[in-house]
């Protein structure tokens, strides 16, 4: 090697050297580009599920209302129907009748009391975030078998721990859907829902012996109300799976682990 | 002794201790990397003495690469997080070392030969290494500066530093064969060194606050 040759050497080192340091100024760059985009797409998650649990907030509302006037109408305006007919035809009957009626209408007035308060209480989504997703679910389960519509069977496994307001409304409110499910379509006599609270794993499941149904394929547009649950899911980490055949009933059974991070 | 030699030792010798006190503070790659430098600081020292009383330095220079490699495979095994790359690494560990010592027996006998080969099959898969690192940091990134990130410095002075070396061994070996002064290069390569040490030394600073954030 001459002096050119070695020219030549040091003429490339400093090439690759510069090279090297362009290499490493694109990578700076493009490393930049990347978090920023990675920001981005954490503030679009944040805020598509703040826009979810809204919207989660406004169902449950709305099941709630449905519920409060069914129980208005149906309930409480005919047990005061009844009172006002029965004090109504109270002058025209004797005095031990009149006892009797007094009492009866008493009795009924009592109830109606009761009812309100039982209705007062579900009038706000916010019982979920107070209460907790176990009592609330067991009051819905307690409601339901006070209206004869199902038999349901509530079993709490594990020591029960809080999994987050905001995961505990959306979990309540796939329980919502799917206890409509089983009460529009299913015609089943028993529902089943399943609460297991192991630390590295809570489970939900709500099981029917209904008519059953073809479940939709994973991913498919069909069966809006069970894509639902399967978003909602998807939306604070946990895993919906819904299992149902034609005269066999539905099985949903929506896993989280409660201790993964999440955006929100 | 040069005044950028001193600057060197002294570098080295400040790694060390800082690594030394804040050790367990550090992640185990950067506990590695302390050990390595702390052990580059003695290969020195002893290069220097074995010069001076035995007149022939070169079977230090077989060991020194022979362990250096052993160290920075088990650094980046440490900091992959791909298996396939972590596979690869595995077996370089042993393949690498394996060939090194073939080399001081065979090919570049240890008492006569600098092993030139071992340094340039090393750097290029330090080389190959820190690229798939580049990637797999931008395939992970993470919301921290990358300026502020210990293994960005890591990664950034071992490519110069693998870079460098191809050229520096080449111009070396011309300068030595034609019987020419190469006070000019060893003088860049010991500042090249303690640029290289330098920015090992702020990556092992930045990593023990890395870990004292996830502590807290």
């Amino acid at each position: 090697m001459n002096d050119a040759g070695i020219q030549s050497l040091i003429l490339a080192a400093s090439v690759l050297i510069t090279c090297i340091a362009g290499f490493v100024i694109y990578f700076v760059v493009l490393y930049k580009n990347k978090q920023v985009a990675n920001i981005r797409e954490k503030e679009q998650l944040k805020s598509a599920f703040r826009q979810e649990v809204l919207k989660t907030q406004i169902e449950v509302q709305e099941q709630t209302f449905i519920y409060v006037s069914r129980e208005i109408h149906d309930n409480i305006t005919q047990v005061l129907s009844f009172v006002k007919l029965n004090l109504g035809i109270i002058d025209k009957s004797g005095e031990e009748q009149k006892q009797a009626k007094i009492m009866e209408s008493r009795e009924l007035i009592a109830q109606v009391i009761n009812d309100l308060r039982d209705l007062s209480k579900s009038l706000s989504f916010e019982y979920i975030t107070t209460l907790g997703l176990v009592k609330t679910i067991t009051i819905e389960k307690e409601r339901i078998n006070k209206s004869g519509i199902l038999d349901v069977e509530l079993e709490i496994e594990g020591d029960v721990y809080s999994l987050g307001e905001q995961r505990e409304l959306v979990l309540f409110r796939i329980f919502q859907e799917a206890l409509n499910n089983t009460l529009k379509y299913s015609g089943a006599s028993h529902l089943k829902i399943a609460l297991t609270y192991n630390p590295e794993l809570f489970t939900l499941i709500v099981e029917d012996n209904g008519c059953g149904f073809v479940a939709p394929a994973p991913g498919s547009h069909t069966g809006s109300g069970l894509r639902n649950i399967e978003n909602r899911a998807a939306l604070i980490g946990a895993a919906a799976t819904i299992e149902s055949s034609p005269g066999n009933g539905c099985c949903i059974n929506v896993t989280l682990n409660p201790s993964e991070q999440h955006i929100y | 002794m040069s005044l950028e030699k001193i600057i060197y030792y002294f570098v080295l010798i400040i790694i060390t201790l800082f690594g030394a006190v804040n050790y367990k503070k550090l992640t185990v790659p950067f506990k590695l990397l302390t050990i390595l430098i702390g052990i580059t600081l003695i290969s020195e020292i002893t290069i220097r003495v074995c010069a001076k009383l035995f007149h022939n330095n070169l079977p230090m220079f077989h060991i020194v690469s022979f362990y250096e490699y052993i160290f920075y495979m088990l650094i980046f095994y440490r900091v992959f997080k791909n298996k396939t790359v972590k596979n690869i690494i595995f077996a370089t560990a042993i393949i690498v070392p394996m060939f090194t010592v073939v080399n001081a027996f065979i090919f570049q006998p240890y008492m006569t030969t600098f092993p030139s080969n071992v340094i340039f099959v090393s750097n290029i898969i330090y080389t190959i290494l820190t690229m798939l690192l580049y990637r797999e940091m931008l395939l992970n990134s993470s919301q921290i500066s990358l300026f502020k990130q210990s293994v960005f410095w890591f990664n950034t002075a071992l490519l110069f530093f693998s870079v460098t070396m191809f050229f520096h061994l080449g111009i070396l070996n011309y300068l030595i064969k034609h019987k020419q002064n190469s006070g000019i290069l060893t003088y860049l390569d010991m500042v090249a060194n303690i640029i290289f040490y330098g920015a090992f030394a702020y990556a092992i600073y930045l990593n023990t606050k890395e870990k004292r954030l996830v502590n807290e």
